[in-house]
C-alpha cells in the first residue's frame, strides 16, 4: 500500500513537470523571468494584462483607468476581476514580473484542474485514473493552447473552478459541499461568469435527480438554498453589471442558429489518435451505464455535461462555449482513461501493477514529441527593446500630455495600445491594408508619394463604447463615451470612430517605430521623424533599436515645413 | 464516499487524532514542497535557484497551505491527494473572492495581502477546528 502511495506520488510530479515543461518551460526557454511579455498574441492579452497592471499600480479594481476612456473618470469597472487579483498577488508572493506571474500562474491553474480530475476519476477506478493522466499533453498543445496566446486568464480560471465545482457538485450530499461549492461559483462568476454558470447549471441537474430519487428531501432543498443564498451575497456587487444588457451584449448571442468560432477553436480531430480513444470510451461507456442501470453515472455526467456545452454552439446557444473546449482533454479524461483500459485488458500479455502507472508518462511523452511545437514567436511584444518603450511611454510622459504613436507592425492588434497607459493617438495604417473600411486613403497617398504633412488622419484610442457609473449599490447608468467626448462612434462613409485629420504638430510626445515588415512604413516613419527634428523645439526624449520617442516642447506650433 | 482517514487512526480523542495527523501530513507537505522545487529546478534549468525558491514557496505559501488548512474540516471524508487539489482549488477562490472586496473597500493594501490572506484563512480555521469538533462530538 504505501509502495503504491509513492509510486502515485512520484507519477503525479512526473505528470506536473512534464506538463509545466510544455505548458511554459519549452516557451520561456526554461526561464521563469523573462524579460519582456511572451505569448501577447491578440488585443485580449493587452487588455487582460491592463487589468493587472492598473490593479498592481493604483490597487484600483472599481474604477476603469480613465486612459482607456479618453479621461473620463469615475467610470464602474465592468470586467470581471477575481482572476487578476491572484496574479497580483502571485506576483508579489513570488517576486515575478507581472506578466511571468500571469503566465506561469494560469499553466498551474491548468495542470491542477487536470489533477483534480483525476482524484475524480478516482473514486471511481484508480487505473483508469492513472490511464487518464496521458491525455494531458494537448492541454497546451496547437489550438487547446489559444487560451494562453490570446490572454485569456479569466477564462482559464474560470475553468480551473469549473472543474472544482463538478467535482464538489458529484458528492453534493456531503456535509458543507454546497457552501465549498458557492465560494468557487462566486469566485468563478467573478472571474469569468460562463463558467459561473456552467457549474451551477451542472449543480441543478445534479440536484434535481437527487431530489427525485430522495422523493423531495427537504434536506437537500435546504441546503441547495442555503448555497445560493450565500453566492448571491458573495457576487451582490458584481451582478448588476452582468445582468445589464450592455455587458450580455458583448459577450455573444442566443438564437436557434449554428455559430461558427471566432478564433482558432479545437476540433476533435486535434486530440489525434487519443481521440479514437476518447470516442471508444464514449461508447464503452454508454454500453456500461445501460448494462449497469445508470450505476455511478454522476463519475461520467461531468464529461457528458462539458461535451454537451462545448458542442451547444452548434444549435447556436452561444459561440463563447468553443473557449471551454480548451479543457477537452480534462473534461473528456474519465472516456480516454476507460478507452485505453479496455484496450489494455484485453491485451494477451499481463500487465504488472506498476505499469499502469508507466503508461500515462510514455502517452504524454509520446505527446510532446509527436504533436508539441512551443508557440512560434514572443507575439506582439517583438523584444526587450519594445517593451522598453512602451513602458519609458508608461512611466515618464505626464497624464495630460498628448501622445501620436506613428505606424508599428505590432498595432494590428488595438489593445496595445493599452500598454502605454496614457490616452494616445494613433494612425494605424493597417485599417488600410486589412481594408476594414475606414477612409484614410488621404494618408497613405502621403505615405506613397513619400511627402512628409502636417496632417493625418489619426483616432483616440477609446476601449469602450458605453461604461456604467453606479448610481446606488443595484443601480447603474450608462454613459456613451463617444458622445461624451464629442466624437463619432458609427462608423458612416468610411468615417467614425473617432478618425480625422490632425496636426501632428498639436502632440506633445510621438512615437515612432524604427523597425517593420513592410520597409517603406518603416522608411517614412523616420521620414516623418527626420522632419520633426528639424525643428529645435522638438528633440528625442527616449531611443533604442525598435524606438524613437520625440518631444515637442511647443505643441501647437507649426512643425513642418510645406506641410498639409 | 468512503469514510476512510487518511492515518488509519480511530481513537477517540479527535485532538490528538487531528495532531497526529497534522504531524504525518506535515512532513508529506514539507515532501510536497520539496518536490514542487525539484521539478520547477528541473524544467527552468536556466534560472536561478533564488527565483525558483521564492517561486514555487510563493505559491505553496499564497494557495497550497491554505487550501490544505480549509480541507481539514473533511479531512475524515477525503484522502490527502483530493484534499490538497481541491483544497487548492478552493484557496485560488477564497483568496481571490476576500482580496477582491477588501481591494474594493480599500481595508488592506493589495500589496500585504499575500502574506495577511493565507493568515487569516489559517488562523481562522485553527480557531474554527476545536468548536467544529466539539459540535460533532455532541451530534
Amino acid at each position: 500500500m504505501e509502495k503504491e502511495r509513492l509510486a502515485e506520488g512520484a507519477l503525479l510530479f512526473a505528470v506536473f513537470g512534464i506538463l509545466l515543461w510544455i505548458g511554459l518551460g519549452a516557451y520561456y526557454g526554461h526561464q521563469l523571468d523573462s524579460s519582456f511579455p511572451k505569448g501577447f498574441m491578440a488585443t485580449d492579452s493587452f487588455y487582460k494584462y491592463d487589468r493587472a497592471v492598473s490593479l498592481d499600480e493604483a490597487g484600483n479594481n472599481r474604477y476603469v483607468p480613465s486612459y482607456l476612456t479618453g479621461g473620463i473618470k469615475g467610470l464602474e469597472e465592468v470586467y470581471p476581476f477575481a482572476s487578476f487579483h491572484n496574479i497580483v498577488l502571485f506576483k508579489d508572493a513570488s517576486g515575478l514580473e507581472l506578466y511571468n506571474s500571469q503566465y506561469l500562474l494560469n499553466v498551474l491553474y491548468v495542470i491542477l484542474a487536470g489533477l483534480l480530475m483525476y482524484t475524480l476519476i478516482k473514486r471511481y477506478n484508480q487505473k483508469i485514473a492513472l490511464l487518464s493522466l496521458g491525455i494531458y499533453g494537448f492541454l497546451f498543445i496547437g489550438n487547446f493552447n489559444i487560451g494562453f496566446l490570446y490572454g485569456w486568464w479569466p477564462q482559464i480560471m474560470g475553468s480551473l473552478l469549473l472543474v472544482g465545482m463538478l467535482w464538489i457538485a458529484v458528492f453534493w450530499e456531503q456535509p458543507g459541499f454546497p457552501f465549498l461549492f458557492a465560494i468557487l461559483a462566486a469566485s468563478a462568476f467573478l472571474a469569468h461568469p460562463p463558467e459561473g454558470m456552467m457549474g451551477g447549471a451542472f449543480a441543478a441537474v445534479i440536484i434535481l435527480v437527487d431530489l427525485v430519487k430522495n422523493k423531495f428531501s427537504f434536506r437537500i432543498i435546504k441546503r441547495s438554498l442555503w448555497a445560493f443564498l450565500l453566492f448571491i451575497l458573495l457576487v451582490a456587487y458584481y451582478l448588476p453589471i452582468v445582468i445589464s444588457d450592455d455587458l450580455v451584449n458583448s459577450t455573444g448571442s442566443f438564437s436557434f442558429s449554428p455559430k461558427e468560432s471566432t478564433f482558432p477553436a479545437p476540433m476533435f480531430s486535434h486530440l489525434g489518435w487519443y481521440g479514437w480513444l476518447v470516442l471508444a470510451g464514449i461508447i464503452i461507456t454508454l454500453i456500461i451505464l445501460i448494462n449497469k442501470k445508470g450505476e455511478n453515472w454522476k463519475f461520467f455526467a461531468p464529461a457528458f455535461f462539458m461535451g454537451v456545452v462545448t458542442y451547444s454552439a452548434l444549435i447556436g446557444i452561444n459561440e463563447r462555449v468553443y473557449q471551454n473546449r480548451f479543457f477537452w482533454p480534462i473534461y473528456f479524461a474519465i472516456f480516454f482513461g476507460l478507452g485505453l483500459y479496455m484496450a489494455i485488458k484485453y491485451l494477451p500479455a499481463k500487465i504488472t501493477r506498476f505499469l499502469w502507472y508507466g503508461i500515462p508518462v510514455i502517452l504524454l511523452l509520446i505527446s510532446l514529441v509527436y504533436y508539441f511545437q512551443p508557440p512560434a514567436g514572443s507575439g506582439l511584444i517583438a523584444n526587450e527593446e519594445m517593451w522598453e518603450g512602451i513602458g519609458w511611454v508608461r512611466e515618464n510622459v505626464p497624464t495630460e500630455e498628448k501622445v501620436l504613436i506613428f505606424y508599428g507592425d505590432s498595432y494590428n492588434q488595438n489593445g496595445i495600445y493599452s500598454a502605454f497607459g496614457h490616452i494616445v493617438y494613433y494612425n494605424n495604417w493597417n485599417y488600410y491594408l486589412n481594408n476594414i473600411g475606414y477612409d484614410l486613403s488621404e494618408s497613405l497617398a502621403k505615405i506613397q508619394k513619400g511627402e512628409v504633412a502636417e496632417n493625418y488622419t489619426s483616432r483616440p484610442f477609446i476601449h469602450h463604447q458605453t461604461l456604467p457609473k453606479r448610481i446606488s449599490l443595484f443601480k447603474l447608468e450608462y454613459v456613451d463615451l463617444w458622445k461624451e467626448l464629442g466624437l463619432n462612434y458609427e462608423k458612416v462613409d468610411g468615417k467614425g470612430r473617432g478618425f480625422e485629420p490632425r496636426s501632428i504638430c498639436g502632440f506633445d510626445y510621438v512615437v515612432f517605430d524604427k523597425k517593420s515588415q513592410i520597409p517603406q512604413f518603416a522608411e517614412y516613419n523616420m521620414k516623418v521623424w527626420g522632419e520633426l527634428l528639424k525643428n529645435n523645439f522638438v528633440t528625442e526624449a527616449f531611443s533604442n533599436d525598435w524606438y524613437s520617442i520625440l518631444k515637442n516642447e511647443k505643441p501647437g506650433e507649426g512643425c513642418i515645413k510645406n506641410g498639409k | 464516499m468512503e469514510n476512510e482517514t487518511i492515518t488509519g487512526h480511530k481513537t477517540e480523542n479527535k485532538k490528538n487524532e487531528l495532531i497526529l495527523l497534522l504531524k504525518k501530513e506535515g512532513k508529506i507537505m514539507l515532501m510536497v514542497l520539496a518536490a514542487l522545487l525539484i521539478v520547477f529546478k528541473i524544467v527552468f534549468y536556466n534560472e536561478s535557484l533564488l527565483v525558483i525558491g521564492r517561486t514555487a514557496l510563493g505559491f505553496f505559501w499564497l494557495f497550497v497551505l491554505p487550501g490544505y488548512a480549509l480541507m481539514l474540516f473533511w479531512r475524515g471524508r477525503l484522502d490527502f491527494l483530493e484534499r490538497l487539489f481541491l483544497g487548492t482549488t478552493t484557496a485560488i477562490a477564497l483568496i481571490s473572492l476576500a482580496s477582491y472586496y477588501l481591494t474594493l473597500n480599500g481595508l488592506i493594501n493589495i500589496h500585504w495581502q499575500w502574506i495577511v490572506l493565507p493568515l487569516v484563512v489559517e488562523a481562522v480555521v485553527g480557531g474554527v477546528i476545536p468548536y467544529h469538533q466539539k459540535r460533532r462530538k455532541i451530534n
